[in-house]
């Protein structure tokens, strides 16, 4: 691995129109960024430079499950989660042997 | 593990298969958002342009998967039933789009840094390559070769 590559990822806040081309028609989703308006669904563009995996460039889409989830979770649907991102761990320590156990 | 509140969809777009311009916000579109922080509107607004090369498609995550917005059956339609969100655009269109427009809340000079395919890692390999038959010596070898100080990072999300 190049030890000058950076993994800083890139995020901002973008606007995505109703039509395909020329930022033309009404909003359909906008980041937090751009203030209230009538949209529900939030958007970011993305370079994702993330440790161990494929980096990528991409525009993310945020729909909302709504107040919470409590509603959802009444109706039976369940609430979503989301895995925090673990920090790099040191590599296992090592006994005599050639293996190692991981200290979890 | 954290509670999340948004149903996430990632479009991602192919290595190799995209170019993009970018232009300063007119102030025409910018009109379409009264509450934008000034601060934001004095810095400069994008409008970046990303074509797809024929040939290829984006890659999109997080598609198809259930989906429930029990207090609001608008947002509960526009995912589930694929309806309308404003216009003609509907959830599909948008992620099949061969150009996607977005307005980005940042300056030209930044953007063009940033959205840069050059300046993106490698595609992540775990070091191991192809030959997986057993033989100890190679492995030994391998082992010793690709030896990190760190763990790698979870792979699911």
């Amino acid at each position: 691995m190049n030890p000058s590559t950076k993994y800083t990822t890139f995020a901002k806040d973008c606007a995505i129109f109703a039509e395909e081309a020329g930022l033309s028609g009404p909003v359909i989703a906008a980041g937090k960024t751009f203030g209230a308006g009538p949209w529900k669904i939030s958007a970011r563009i993305v370079v994702s430079k993330a440790r161990d995996a494929d980096p990528w460039m991409g525009i993310q889409l945020d729909i909302p499950l709504g107040d919470n989830q409590e509603r959802n979770e009444q109706a039976g649907f369940g609430v979503r989660y989301i895995c925090k991102s673990s920090p790099s761990l040191p590599y296992p320590f090592c006994q005599r042997s050639d293996i190692c156990f991981s200290n979890k | 593990m954290r509670q999340f509140d948004s149903h996430r969809i990632i479009i991602k777009f192919p290595r190799d298969g995209i170019f993009s311009t970018f232009d300063p916000a007119s102030s025409e579109v910018l009109s379409k958002f009264p509450n934008l922080a000034d601060s934001v509107r004095k810095k400069g607004l994008t409008a970046m342009s990303v074509h797809l090369r024929h040939d290829v498609s984006v890659k999109v995550d997080g598609f198809g998967i259930p989906f429930a917005n029990v207090g609001d059956p608008v947002v509960a339609g526009w995912v589930n039933e694929n309806k309308p969100i404003a216009g003609n655009a509907t959830l599909l269109s948008v992620l099949q789009r061969e150009r996607i427009d977005v307005l980005v809340a940042n300056p030209v000079f930044a953007i063009e840094k940033e959205w840069d395919e050059s300046r993106l890692p490698p595609p992540f390999d775990y070091g191991y390559g192809n030959e997986h038959s057993w033989k100890l010596g190679r492995y030994k070898k391998l082992l010793e070769e690709t030896k990190s100080k760190q763990q790698f990072l979870p792979a699911y999300r």
